[in-house]
């Protein structure tokens, strides 16, 4: 772990840098310089560089111990890829295929993923049973509007 | 008396009862389902009390609430899978008692248990509160903030390492800064982006760190669950097992409702505590572990308790004492509700269906965990091929929903990978969420203070009560911090 802490580190540090260097220019309180829009963050992203260069700190003496290597498993990266790159289309999507297709597509390739093996008449009726009940519920039920596409 | 009366026939409305069953059942089936916890369920389910009043609304995820915490022990017990990690201390004796095939009495312990912890702390709660809140009703600014950084500092010290629970923390805090200032009109961190001038919508939020980062987790691997639930025969044990057992649950309760009512400490420490000190105070302490009624009660009779426990502090100072407090907070803060000292002065028309609601909530769930935790350790082997998308659809879609807004969505994606990737870091997330409710609260009660003193910070330690709480913080972080450390000095020398 001594490692990524380290990196994880380095980014929250940078993070505190861009946010405190962000609120130089708040403007101040006149004759109240601590009570203005940029001290409250100011103080939170020095806490932060604090605690980071801490948990730096405490994870040199670490490097050297031989810790199991946790390395980043590819195969479960790429699933976790595809779920992203599935929801951020599914987002995009909706707009213009409608929420009935999106979200018929959508339960389609998540669960086509997860299966062990693949049976599509079981990812067919579990994406209409499920896009159903998002439909009934969300639409019928809560009279929220969902996006329609040129079908529905 | 009266309020109790009045908040019964409220909660005993036909609609308000359905929906209070069907969050309790919902509750149960969520929580026995290995992987899926309260939170997560009722983070999911916020975006259908939208359109509802605030009673039916809160009844609901009550109900959710009181069934997501007990039904991790049925899951616990029948297969092992602690469904979750409030019963993970529940598996030690219940899965023993399973083998011997007392699985289905090992249940009803459980359920009783479950529920009679659930009502003890429901009750203190009931008594308890309005005190809390009248004391709490003189507090200012500096009181506030004080009490912002008591609660988070508490959940800090219960992290794993003080210093990485620190930074999500603090992260938080960050990011509850974006949007308007809270005492000038003036936009920060916005990017120019008119979506959140309002600062990060709360919900979306919610559901991407507690959900969404679920799926990207569950994503990881097919799952082969080839586990069989053991079988249930007989549900009730004999009455002369509960009868000796009565002391205990009363300690356990107690156990339970105090450290649900310390912010930080949730129902998965309430168990193990419980569960230590049932096994260090038993006349046969070497039957623990090896499948005794009294591990699976003192477990499950704790974490039940937590829940009136932890919503005293929630209710009366509008501090959230774990994530599914903080969870719950931020639904009654969409109804529009300012959780703390005034909710008792001025909207008592909810608080009392609220303490109605967590008495009969604990009734229905045990006759429900009797009746039905066969079928429900049935559910609860679902196949994550049709689970995980349901939960992505229901993530996604109920994020949209609430605001119709589709930032909304892309906010919920981004807590989502926030979630799991500081996840797969070993960073816990949950001070996130508190500190994303309490970084407001921090913020204006430390500069309203700051105004009111002239700029001068000594306000903050001269009052009393400021002064306590703001020490009790220093001091946890910081006995933590030196426990942590002495550990990892020890883990090193090896």
């Amino acid at each position: 772990m001594a490692k990524s802490d380290i990196v994880t580190s380095v980014v929250f540090i940078i993070f505190s840098i861009i946010i405190y260097i962000g609120s130089l220019n708040f403007p101040e309180v006149p004759n109240n310089r601590i009570a203005g829009p940029a001290f409250y963050p100011q103080i939170i992203a020095i806490a932060l560089m604090l605690t980071s260069i801490a948990l730096i700190i405490q994870s040199v003496p670490k490097l050297k111990m031989k810790e199991e290597i946790e390395r980043l498993d590819k195969k479960k990266m790429i699933r976790v890829g595809i779920v992203l790159i599935a929801t951020i289309l599914y987002a995009v999507s909706m707009k213009v295929l409608g929420f009935v297709i999106a979200t018929l597509l959508y339960f389609g390739i998540l669960s086509a993923m997860m299966q062990k093996k693949l049976n599509v008449l079981q990812i067919i009726t579990g994406s209409v049973i499920i896009t159903g009940v998002v439909y009934a519920v969300f639409i019928m039920l809560l009279k929220a509007s969902l996006p329609r596409g040129i079908l529905f | 008396m009266d309020f109790i009366i009045y908040g019964l026939l409220e909660v005993f409305q036909p609609i308000n009862f359905i929906l209070m069953s069907i969050g309790v059942f919902a509750g149960i089936v969520f929580g026995a389902i290995p992987g899926l916890t309260a939170t997560l369920a009722i983070s999911l389910l916020i975006p259908f009390t939208f359109g509802m009043p605030p009673v039916p609304a809160l009844v609901l995820l009550l109900g959710i609430y009181c069934g997501g915490i007990y039904g991790g022990s049925i899951t616990a017990i029948l297969i092992r899978a602690p469904g979750t990690p409030a019963a993970a201390a529940t598996v030690l004796d219940g899965y023993p008692l399973a083998q011997k095939g007392l699985g289905g009495e090992a249940v009803g312990v459980a359920t009783i248990g479950s529920g009679i912890g659930g009502l003890i702390s429901a009750l203190i709660m009931i008594f308890l509160s309005p005190q809390i809140s009248k004391f709490a009703l003189e507090f200012s600014a500096p009181e506030y903030f004080a009490l912002a950084i008591f609660g988070l500092s508490v959940i800090f010290s219960i992290s794993d390492n003080v210093i990485k629970g620190m930074m999500t923390g603090l992260l938080g805090l960050l990011l509850a800064t974006v949007g308007m200032d809270p005492i000038m009109p003036l936009p920060r961190f916005t990017f120019g982006n008119l979506q959140l001038m309002t600062g990060l919508p709360l919900l979306p939020a919610v559901i991407g760190l507690f959900a969404l980062a679920e799926v990207f987790r569950m994503a990881e691997e097919i799952e082969l669950l080839d586990k069989t639930a053991a079988a249930i025969n007989r549900i009730v044990p004999e009455l002369r097992v509960f009868i000796d057992m009565i002391p205990l649950f009363i300690k356990s309760s107690l156990i339970g409702t105090f450290i649900g009512a310390l912010p930080g400490a949730g129902a998965n420490i309430a168990a193990f505590v419980s569960y230590n000190e049932a096994k260090r105070s038993s006349k046969n302490p070497e039957k623990f572990g090896t499948g005794c009624y009294e591990g699976v009660a003192a477990s499950e009779t704790a974490n039940n308790a937590v829940t009136g426990g932890a919503l005293i502090p929630m209710l009366t100072l509008g501090i959230p004492g774990d994530a599914v407090t903080a969870v719950l907070l931020s639904a009654l803060t969409i109804q529009g509700y300012q959780p703390g000292p005034l909710l008792f002065r001025d909207n008592m028309d909810i608080v009392y269906p609220i303490f109605a609601c967590m008495i009969l909530a604990n009734i229905i769930m045990v006759i429900m965990g009797l009746c039905g935790a066969k079928f429900v350790a049935r559910i609860a082997m679902v196949d994550k091929a049709y689970l995980m998308p349901s939960i992505a659809i229901f993530a996604i879609v109920g994020a949209f929903a609430a605001s119709g807004n589709i930032f909304d969505i892309w906010v919920t994606l981004f807590f989502g990978v926030l979630g799991y990737v500081l996840g797969k870091l070993k960073f816990d997330v949950s001070p996130i969420a508190l500190s994303i409710i309490l970084g407001p609260l921090a913020e204006t009660s430390l500069r309203k203070s700051l105004v009111f003193s002239k700029g001068d910070p000594s306000i903050l330690v001269t009052r009393p009560i400021s002064a306590v709480l703001l020490a009790l913080s220093v001091l946890s972080v910081v006995t933590t911090l030196i426990k942590q450390n002495r550990a990892r000095k020890k883990m090193l020398a090896k």
